[in-house]
């Protein structure tokens, strides 16, 4: 069995609201899985589904080969995890904090909580009380808790929330290298190119159900491309363009929209022919669709209708 | 067992670093130290004639200034007094987890929620049983100290007993404070949980019914409701044990069965 975490029709229903609808998740050993959802679209329970912290309605959940239950103590000793804002004992230092975290997982090696300091850069702070430490620090003590005991699997809520760009860029080196040394690790987290950039796969939840899942790679395949052009005389440049069977699928300010997958596959082809039937070409360019615009696509919903629910 | 002890002793770093042991230690002595402070007045009056508005309240307070009346305020003084203070003990040591927000730490842990409850029942008890046991030595001193009478043997052995008798039923009647404090997530419900409880021990007490209420049972047992009230039935003490039991179960049930949302 290759699989660390499988989930099989995982149901949460608060009453009559459903949070969570039969999602079905199958995370290889090794792997980065991220969940990517709007606020509200169940990520946060599933992981605490995941963790045995809420009771499925309906659905199973096995990790690393054992049944996720309220018996299954021994698991927890191979989890890591931090869900949502990591919070620490305020009046206690931060290595205090670890070494409740130490004790609580029953690890043995006393070393365990300087090395994770220094693992995670916090060493010029483990004396410091952890109530006056900034949200980035905070962040890296959350992550600290879930590193200490070399958990093979970690679940993590917005793992780089709080963080400043130096932190960001070390955490995702630090998630990188647990991966290639064999942890899955299956996060959650609303920022889509920090996701895109670390993410193995990633599966796409929207109002508790997972609508898509695929490799990083096939994320990447899936952006759309148009090709945006403009000349000097656009009612000629159209006309010649529809004379030689290319649609021109919209005009703006910008220039002509063409998503013809030929004439994105080879532009320089437009540009001479254009040149060959004397216009002059002002722009010529290949835009992407960025991370938020494919994400609202895949998850069909508009703009408005995501800030709608950000409000909520 | 290696697992409970490593729960109870991150319990005890938690403790030691806040200021609850503190207060809580302050808050019980003052039982032996204003009571003690009373009985010099009693028995210096002419000492006392420099603080007149204490020495009027001495004597309002019907106190008798020997050993055997010392005892009976210091026990009731641990069934009123040590019962808010005791139940602040429990109140906080779960009530914290979910005001500091870090009770979802202590969910998927490879000791399990239900060594967490253990431990931090017992801390709990300890830390109370800990402070009964100071009062009951800090009132023996102040009572030498102020030279009370009466110091019989039997005197010492009858309130040595109830004294012990009315700190451990005040001790495991606060316990259920733990599922009110983990059910509603933090401070606010459990404290005015405490405040109901005992604003209706001293009204069904004052009714004649607070034999039926457990919360009341202790301080009926220490002399608070006046001499005759203090002969219990075996029925009383049976909901003493059943409430506390329950709320005990109704506890580790609810951190192995609730949502932890």
């Amino acid at each position: 069995m290759n699989e660390a975490i499988t989930t099989n029709n995982l149901t949460k229903h608060y009453g009559a609201r459903p949070v969570v609808e039969g999602v079905a998740l199958h995370v290889q050993h090794g792997e980065i899985y991220a969940f990517l959802g709007l606020n509200g679209a169940g990520k946060t329970t599933t992981l605490r589904m995941l963790l045995g912290m809420v009771r499925p309605t309906a659905g199973t959940i096995t990790m690393l080969g054992q049944p996720v239950g309220p018996e299954t103590h021994a698991l927890w000793g191979q989890v890591g995890y931090l869900v949502e804002t990591p919070y620490a004992y305020p009046e206690l230092t931060v290595r205090e904090n670890l070494e409740i975290a130490r004790r609580l997982h029953v690890v043995a090696d006393p070393h365990a909580v300087q090395r994770t300091l220094e693992h995670v850069g916090l060493l010029p702070y483990a004396d410091r009380r952890a109530g006056t430490l900034s949200l980035g620090n905070a962040q890296r003590v959350g992550l600290a808790k879930a590193l200490l005991h070399s958990p093979k699997v970690l679940i993590l809520d917005e793992p780089i929330n709080g963080l400043d760009p130096a932190g960001v860029v070390e955490v995702r080196e630090l998630l990188r290298g647990l991966a290639q040394a064999g942890i899955t690790i299956l996060l959650a987290s609303h920022l889509l190119s920090e996701v895109a950039r670390i993410a193995t796969r990633v599966g796409i939840l929207h109002q508790g159900r997972c609508v898509a899942e695929m490799d990083a790679a096939t994320l990447h395949q899936h952006r759309q491309r148009w090709l945006v052009l403009d000349t000097l005389d656009r009612v000629a440049t159209r006309q010649i363009l529809d004379s030689a069977g290319i649609l021109v699928d919209d005009a703006h300010d910008d220039g002509l929209v063409l998503r013809d997958a030929a004439a994105l596959a080879h532009p320089e082809r437009i540009a001479r022919l254009l040149v060959e039937a004397d216009q002059a070409v002002t722009k010529l360019s290949i835009l992407e669709e960025d991370l938020e615009s494919q994400f609202l696509r895949l998850v069909g919903v508009t703009a408005k209708e995501s800030d709608d629910a950000r409000t909520r | 067992m290696h697992a409970l002890a490593e729960a109870i002793w991150t319990e005890q770093l938690k403790a030691r670093r806040s200021l609850v042991p503190r207060i809580t230690l302050l808050g019980l002595s003052l039982v032996p130290l204003m009571v003690g402070l009373f009985l010099l007045i009693l028995k210096n009056p002419a000492w006392a004639s420099h603080f007149s508005a204490l020495t009027v309240k001495a004597r309002a307070s019907g106190l008798v200034a020997d050993w055997g009346g010392y005892w009976s305020v210091l026990t009731q003084g641990v069934a009123i007094g040590g019962f808010c203070v005791f139940g602040i003990i429990v109140i906080w040591l779960f009530g914290r987890e979910f005001s500091d927000r870090t009770a979802k730490d202590l969910l998927a842990l490879p000791i399990g929620r239900a060594t967490i409850v253990t431990a931090k029942l017992l801390v709990a008890s300890l830390w109370a049983l800990g402070l009964a046991i100071w009062v009951y030595g800090l009132g023996f001193v102040l009572g030498a100290l102020i030279g009370l009478s009466n110091g019989t043997a039997m005197v010492f052995v009858q309130a040595t007993g109830r004294f012990a008798l009315v700190s451990g039923l005040t001790i495991v009647l606060v316990l259920p404070f733990a599922w009110v404090a983990s059910a509603g997530r933090g401070y606010l419900a459990p404290v005015g949980a405490l405040f109901l409880v005992v604003f209706f021990s001293q009204i069904l007490a004052a009714l004649g019914v607070g034999a039926l209420f457990p919360w009341a049972v202790p301080a009926l047992l220490s002399g608070a409701a006046g001499p005759a009230a203090t002969t219990i039935n075996l029925g009383s003490l049976l909901l003493v044990v059943l409430c506390a039991s329950g709320g005990i179960a109704a506890t580790f049930a609810w951190w192995r069965y609730a949502d932890q949302t």
